[in-house]
């Protein structure tokens, strides 16, 4: 009897906490089936009739966003960002890993250190100085030049889960290479790569989900037709037909493009859920 | 030829001209070159630039023109109410949304970790709101907590008598951005999980045995175990809460605002200093906030570390503890 109170207490708070959780993806639906008419000046629950025609507007037409091409340029900035950092901090993970060098300690902290800081403070002074190199005001394909300038050192995080992954290998993958006369890099690229397929899965990933969702470096750096589907998404979408004035007539169609955009990421997750929660779990990497 | 003679013949120098050893260094710089350059180019050199332009009263445009003016900047945070005003907003997020998100997280974390049915769905309802990009979350909340056609408001009309609405993001926007976070604790509860599921049950067991009821094991066993983990978490949040600006720029978008100056009841600190360098160009004084906020990010981090001997245990302790 007291076991049976017991969980029926503990089920309830989790059914409880669950609605909770639940709710703002019910209502992120329900709002983009709204008209606009009704988020404007009536309070209602559910829409008198749900709108599914947004999302064939915001798809098929023009006029709300131009949904694919913000899209596509989404999908570029994310792969500069998950392809060049995924390599550059394997590479740099590798030479923590498997060479003892002097300085390599001391490197090595500095690394950890820079984990530590704020992103705050290197991201608006870099924006600073790249403004000042006259990176803002540049030609497709050259306006996504800071992401690449920024991916290429590799993200501390990563060199740090990548050194931890590497350090883990035998010695012996190394030394059978180096007696035929391998180089280094081809001991990195064609032996250790080929070998860290869940580390790589999980670090491009985590790189593809925070460049995808990254909302402020896009608004400093690009503009209208290179922008990307976050920005987008809240500076430039329109209600297609919607004469009255009002403060906010497009939220309809915003939460519609806002699920459209967060569709991706939650089928990448049921897709892949077993790299997400070990990838969380190993490194303690955070979104 | 086995790997000692090999390692013999690149050592005898008759293969390379270098030892083992400083070809190993080379090699290893060059590795690692990416990162340097970096580090440098991208983090030293803009850091510097950013504490001259603290110093100075560049307006964003042209450097030539601006002007050494000391440290007035500083002096000008210092007594500018707005700045205080901001900073006192800043801690107020932090308050709430750091410990709730970490009590809740933890508490989720232990009820998943127990024998329960459905825990994967559960743990998945709990990890999806995570995996919802910030925008899409401000969007959400902002019309949650809309005046007009909010879901609060329609919740308080049931209550109330109607026309009674609370202007939420306008009075209490802070609270909001930090409802909004605490529903996005979903990778904390991942992370403790982890560190929970890493607890060898023996040692709960033979608590169990020795006498311990449950609140003593969590005491003395599980919390002990997992300090460590709630001590990183808890630096790494703090450093999040402190330069959180963006959940509130888009949630003020989101209720028609502005994105770089966000309403007064969620214009925070890194708001403040970003506003005065994106709205007003005053990217001198700008960059002298983003200094002052490092400042006490660095204080309040370093104060949590000094407490940290008094509730962090490590594994050294344990094992010193079980020796003697």
């Amino acid at each position: 009897m007291k076991l049976f109170l017991r969980n029926f207490v503990l089920y309830s708070l989790m059914i409880f906490l669950c609605i909770l959780f639940i709710f703002p993806f019910f209502w992120m639906i329900i709002t983009a089936l709204k008209q606009p008419e009704e988020l404007a000046f009536t309070i209602a629950f559910f829409p008198e009739a749900p709108q599914w025609i947004h999302f064939l507007e915001v798809i098929m037409t023009d006029e709300v966003i131009p949904f694919f091409p913000s899209f596509r340029n989404t999908l570029i900035v994310c792969t500069i960002v998950t392809v060049l950092v995924c390599f550059s901090s394997a590479m740099i993970g590798f030479g923590f890993a498997r060479f003892k060098a002097p300085g390599r300690n001391f490197l090595f902290s500095i690394i950890l250190a820079t984990m530590m800081l704020p992103q705050l403070m290197i991201f608006i002074p870099q924006y600073i100085m790249f403004a000042q190199l006259g990176f803002l005001s540049l030609e497709w394909p050259f306006c996504y030049l800071p992401w690449v300038v920024t991916s290429l050192p590799g993200w501390a995080i990563f060199i740090f889960y990548y050194r931890q992954f590497f350090a883990g290998l035998p010695k012996e993958l190394e030394d059978a290479a180096l007696i035929d006369g391998c180089g280094w890099f081809r001991i990195f690229w064609s032996i250790f790569m080929p070998v860290s397929g869940p580390a790589v899965t999980t670090t491009c990933i985590f790189l593809f989900q925070w460049t995808y969702t990254d909302y402020v470096t896009p608004l400093l750096y690009l503009t209208s037709e290179d922008q990307t589907l976050a920005v987008q998404m809240m500076t430039n979408t329109k209600a297609p037909g919607v004469s009255f004035t009002s403060m906010i007539p497009h939220i309809p169609y915003q939460m519609t493009v806002g699920i459209l955009f967060t569709l991706p990421l939650i089928m990448l997750f049921f897709f892949a859920q077993r790299y997400f929660m070990q990838g969380i779990s190993t490194t303690g990497i955070k979104g | 030829m086995d790997v000692n003679s090999y390692h013999r013949m690149v050592k005898s120098k008759q293969y390379t001209g270098f030892s083992l050893e400083k070809r190993k260094t080379v090699v290893f710089y060059g590795f690692i070159s990416p990162w340097i350059l970096g580090f440098i180019g991208l983090l030293i050199i803009p850091m510097f630039f950013a504490i001259y332009i603290s110093l100075t009263n560049f307006n964003g445009f042209n450097l030539q023109s601006a002007s050494i003016i000391g440290l007035s900047n500083y002096a000008e945070a210092l007594q500018n109410p707005d700045s205080w005003k901001a900073m006192r907003l800043t801690l107020i997020y932090a308050v709430i949304s750091i410990p709730f998100g970490l009590l809740l997280s933890l508490g989720l974390a232990m009820i998943l970790n127990m024998k329960i049915k459905a825990r994967g769905i559960f743990r998945t309802i709990f990890y999806l709101p995570t995996l919802v990009p910030g925008v899409a979350t401000a969007l959400v909340f902002g019309t949650i907590f809309n005046t007009n056609s909010g879901f609060l408001n329609l919740l308080l009309s049931f209550f109330k008598q109607s026309g009674v609405t609370i202007n939420w993001l306008n009075d209490y926007g802070i609270y909001c951005a930090a409802v909004m976070a605490i529903w996005g604790c979903g990778t904390l509860m991942v992370i403790f999980l982890a560190g929970l599921q890493g607890i060898p049950e023996e040692l709960q067991e033979a608590a169990v045995i020795d006498g311990a009821n449950k609140w003593q094991t969590f005491w003395n066993v599980t919390w002990p175990l997992l300090s460590p983990i709630t001590y990183f978490q808890f630096i790494m949040s703090i450093i999040g809460a402190f330069q959180m600006y963006v959940q509130v720029g888009i949630l003020s978008q989101a209720g028609g605002g502005r994105f770089w100056e966000p309403y007064q009841s969620m214009y925070v600190f890194p708001s403040y200093a970003l506003s005065q360098m994106m709205t007003y160009q005053r990217f001198g004084y700008g960059a002298a906030l983003i200094w002052i906020l490092f400042i006490v990010i660095l204080l309040v981090t370093l104060i949590v570390q000094k407490t940290s001997k008094y509730w962090v245990y490590y594994a050294v302790d344990q094992e010193r503890g079980t020796k003697e």
